[in-house]
C-alpha cells in the first residue's frame, strides 16, 4: 500500500473518537425530529383551533387555517410542547411544556398569564381544569393541583410517570399512570381513594361512559371498564395489540384501536366485541365519532372513515405517518400531520382537503 | 441503519433488566460488561497495538529516523523508513484502528439500546415498544429509571443539603476516566505529528464527553463511565512488554 495513504489513514484514525461521536449523535437518529405528534384543542365559539407542536402553540382560524398568533413569538431553545392545550372555564389556555413548566396563556392573543415551574420533569399529557382547580400530570410521577392563579394546592405521587389527562367523575379524580395503575383521588385533598392494578402501562386518558364507569386502554393489550366510585374492574377485553389511545364512548358502545391497526367496537355494559376491522398501520389515537361516522388515523398515513357498524367508507392517504386522534371542528375533521409541508390538515366529511396549515419556517 | 443490531441489543438489555430485579442502572453496567467480554479480542489487539506504538516512540532507531529525515521535503522518505521499522518490529500501523472499526457498529448499537430503552417521550416509547420481542415486555414497560440517587432518564445531579446547586458527579467521573483512557492510548513523542494531534484529543475529548454527560441522560453517562473504567482496567491487565519495548531496553551488563 502507498506510504502516504497509510500515514493519512493513521492521522485520520487519531480523530476516530470524534467521528464516532458524530455518527452516534446524528446518523442513527429518528426520521421524525419531533418527540411526539400535534395536539389540538378546538374553541368553536371563537372559531379557533389551538395546535401544540414542537416549539410553538399556534392559534388558527377554523374557517381557513390562517394563523392568529403563536406562542412563543419566536422559537426558544428550551420550549417544546405536544399535548392538546386545555381551555378553562375562566378563559385560560393551559400549555404543557417539555421544559418542566406549565403555562397559562390568554387564548385571545397568546400573552402569558402565569407559569408554574414546580415540577421536575416534562409535561407529556394535558392538564385538566375542573371545579376551579387545575390538575397537571407530570413525568416526575406527580400530579400537581393548582388554583386558577397557578399556585400549588397539593401533589399526588404515583410510582411512574403520568402521561395522561385526569378526568373528574362526580367526587373522584381518575388518573391513569404508566406505573400500570389507575388511581381514584380526592380532588380536594389529593388523598388516594383507590388503586386498580391493570398489569400494563397506561399512556392515554380514561374515557367517561355512563353510570360513572370509565374505560381505559393498556399496553397489556386490554380495554377495561372501571367503576370510578369503587375502583372495581367491571370487565376487561383482550385486544389483538397494545392499546395506546383512549377508548371512545358512544351510545352504549366503546370504540378503541391498537398498535396492530385493529379498530374494534365493544358493548359498554359487558365488554363483548361487536365488530373489529384491521387497518394497515398502528393506531395511537382515539377513534373520532362525528355525524354517525368513525374516523381513525394510522401510522401508514391513512385517514379512514367507517360507518358505525365498522364498514370502511373511504380511505385517504397522506404522505406522512399519522399519529394521535382526529378532531371534529364545526364542519371539519382536523388531522395532525406534523411535517414541514403540513402541520394540520382540515378535511370535510368526504375526505377532501379544505385547508392546510404549515407554519412559517424560523 | 443499524436496526439489525440495535433491536437485539435492546432486547438483551431489557432481558438483563428483568433478571436484575428491574434495576436499569445495574442492567447498563452488566450489559456493557458483556459486550466488552464479547469484543475482548478486538480490544486486546487494539490496546496491544497502541502500547507498541507508544513504546516505539522511545526506540533509538525511531528517534534516529525522525532526526535524519527532518523537514517537509523528507516526509515521503521518513514514512518509508518508518514503515520499514514497523515491519522489522512486527508492528501493524493499523493495529489500533482496525479492531475499533470492527467494533464501531457494536458500540453505536449499545449506545442506542441504552438511549432507546430510556424512552422518555411518546415517539421514543413507541419505537422502543415496537422493537421488543420479549413475552413479558408489556409488564416491564416503562423501565424503572431510578438508580442510586439518579433518575437515569434525566441529566444527573447530586443534591446536598449544604449546597445550593447539584453536583454533576457522573459528568466529573466521565471527564476523569475519559482523560485517563485517551492518555493511555496516545504516543508520548512530541516530534510525531500524530502524537501532537493525540495530545490535543487528550484535552478536548474528555471535555466533550463530560459535556454530553452533563446535558444528556444519566443512563448515557453511566454507560460512558462503565465503558471507560472497563477500558482502563483492561489496559492495565493486558500490559506486557512488546517487541518494540524489548528493543529499547538494553541488557544490563553482568557485574563481576
Amino acid at each position: 500500500m502507498d506510504i502516504t495513504l497509510i500515514m493519512t489513514i493513521k492521522r485520520l484514525t487519531t480523530f476516530f473518537p470524534l467521528i464516532f461521536l458524530s455518527l452516534v449523535f446524528s446518523a442513527c437518529g429518528s426520521a421524525v425530529d419531533a418527540a411526539s405528534w400535534p395536539g389540538f384543542t378546538v374553541d368553536e365559539e371563537n372559531g379557533t383551533v389551538y395546535v401544540a407542536f414542537n416549539q410553538a402553540i399556534y392559534a388558527l382560524q377554523l374557517e381557513n387555517g390562517a394563523q392568529r398568533w403563536r406562542f412563543p413569538a419566536e422559537n426558544q431553545a428550551n420550549f417544546t410542547t405536544f399535548a392538546p392545550p386545555e381551555l378553562t372555564g375562566d378563559d385560560q389556555l393551559l400549555i404543557s411544556g417539555y421544559d418542566q413548566t406549565l403555562y397559562s396563556l390568554n387564548p385571545a392573543n397568546g400573552n402569558s398569564n402565569w407559569t408554574f415551574a414546580g415540577a421536575t420533569n416534562r409535561y407529556i399529557g394535558s392538564p385538566s381544569a375542573a371545579g376551579g382547580t387545575i390538575y397537571a400530570p407530570n413525568s416526575d410521577n406527580r400530579l400537581y393541583a393548582l388554583n386558577p392563579n397557578g399556585e400549588l394546592l397539593w401533589t399526588f405521587a404515583a410510582k411512574q410517570p403520568l402521561w395522561s389527562q385526569p378526568i373528574l367523575v362526580a367526587e373522584t379524580l381518575v388518573i391513569s399512570s404508566m406505573d400500570h395503575n389507575v388511581y381514584g383521588v380526592d380532588p380536594a385533598s389529593g388523598e388516594k381513594i383507590w388503586t386498580l392494578d391493570t398489569g400494563g402501562a397506561i399512556v392515554s386518558s380514561p374515557t367517561l361512559g355512563e353510570d360513572e364507569v370509565v374505560f381505559v386502554g393498556t399496553l397489556k393489550q386490554q380495554v377495561l371498564a372501571i367503576n370510578s366510585a369503587s375502583g372495581r374492574s367491571e370487565w376487561s377485553y383482550d385486544a389483538p395489540g397494545w392499546v395506546w389511545g383512549s377508548p371512545t364512548y358512544i351510545d352504549g358502545q366503546v370504540l378503541a384501536a391498537d398498535l396492530e391497526g385493529t379498530v374494534f367496537a365493544l358493548d359498554a355494559a359487558t365488554g363483548r366485541e361487536l365488530w373489529s376491522v384491521d387497518t394497515e398501520g398502528a393506531i395511537t389515537g382515539a377513534p373520532l365519532v362525528y355525524n354517525n361516522h368513525i374516523y381513525v388515523l394510522n401510522e401508514s398515513g391513512q385517514v379512514i372513515s367507517f360507518t358505525l357498524d365498522g364498514t370502511i367508507q373511504w380511505t385517504k392517504n397522506v404522505e406522512a405517518a399519522l399519529y394521535g386522534s382526529p378532531i371534529a371542528a364545526g364542519e371539519l375533521i382536523l388531522i395532525g400531520v406534523g411535517t414541514s409541508d403540513a402541520l394540520v390538515l382540515a378535511l370535510n366529511e368526504n375526505g377532501d382537503t379544505v385547508w392546510t396549515f404549515a407554519p412559517a419556517s424560523q | 441503519m443499524l436496526e439489525f443490531i440495535i433491536v437485539p441489543f435492546t432486547n438483551v438489555l431489557v432481558f438483563i433488566y428483568s433478571l436484575l430485579g428491574q434495576n436499569f442502572g445495574l442492567a447498563i453496567i452488566v450489559f456493557t460488561l458483556l459486550v466488552r467480554l464479547v469484543t475482548y479480542p478486538f480490544n486486546a489487539s487494539q490496546m496491544k497495538s497502541a502500547k507498541a506504538m507508544q513504546e516505539l516512540q522511545s526506540n533509538p532507531k525511531w528517534k534516529q529516523i525522525q532526526e535524519k529525515y527532518k523537514g517537509r521535503e523528507n516526509r515521503e522518505k521518513l514514512a518509508q523508513e518508518q514503515m520499514k521499522l514497523y515491519q522489522e518490529l512486527g508492528i501493524s500501523p493499523f493495529g489500533a484502528c482496525l479492531p475499533t472499526l470492527i467494533q464501531l457498529p457494536l458500540i453505536i448499537a449499545m449506545y442506542w439500546a441504552v438511549t432507546r430503552a430510556l424512552a422518555a417521550t411518546p415517539l421514543q416509547l413507541l419505537g422502543f415498544a415496537r422493537g421488543l420481542s420479549l413475552p413479558n415486555a408489556a409488564e416491564l414497560i416503562p423501565l424503572n429509571s431510578h438508580f442510586l440517587w439518579m433518575d437515569l432518564e434525566q441529566p444527573e445531579r447530586l443534591y446536598l443539603d449544604f449546597l445550593p446547586i447539584g453536583i454533576p458527579v457522573l459528568a466529573i467521573i466521565v471527564l476523569v476516566t475519559s482523560y485517563l483512557q485517551t492518555k493511555m492510548m496516545t504516543p508520548a513523542n512530541p516530534s510525531d505529528q500524530g502524537a501532537q494531534v493525540g495530545r490535543a484529543m487528550n484535552l478536548y475529548m474528555p471535555i466533550l464527553m463530560a459535556y454530553i454527560s452533563y446535558i444528556y441522560s444519566a443512563g448515557l453517562a453511566l454507560y460512558f463511565v462503565t465503558t471507560n473504567v472497563l477500558s482502563i482496567a483492561q489496559y492495565y491487565i493486558t500490559r506486557r512488554p512488546t517487541a518494540a519495548a524489548k528493543t529499547v531496553v538494553p541488557a544490563k551488563p553482568k557485574q563481576s
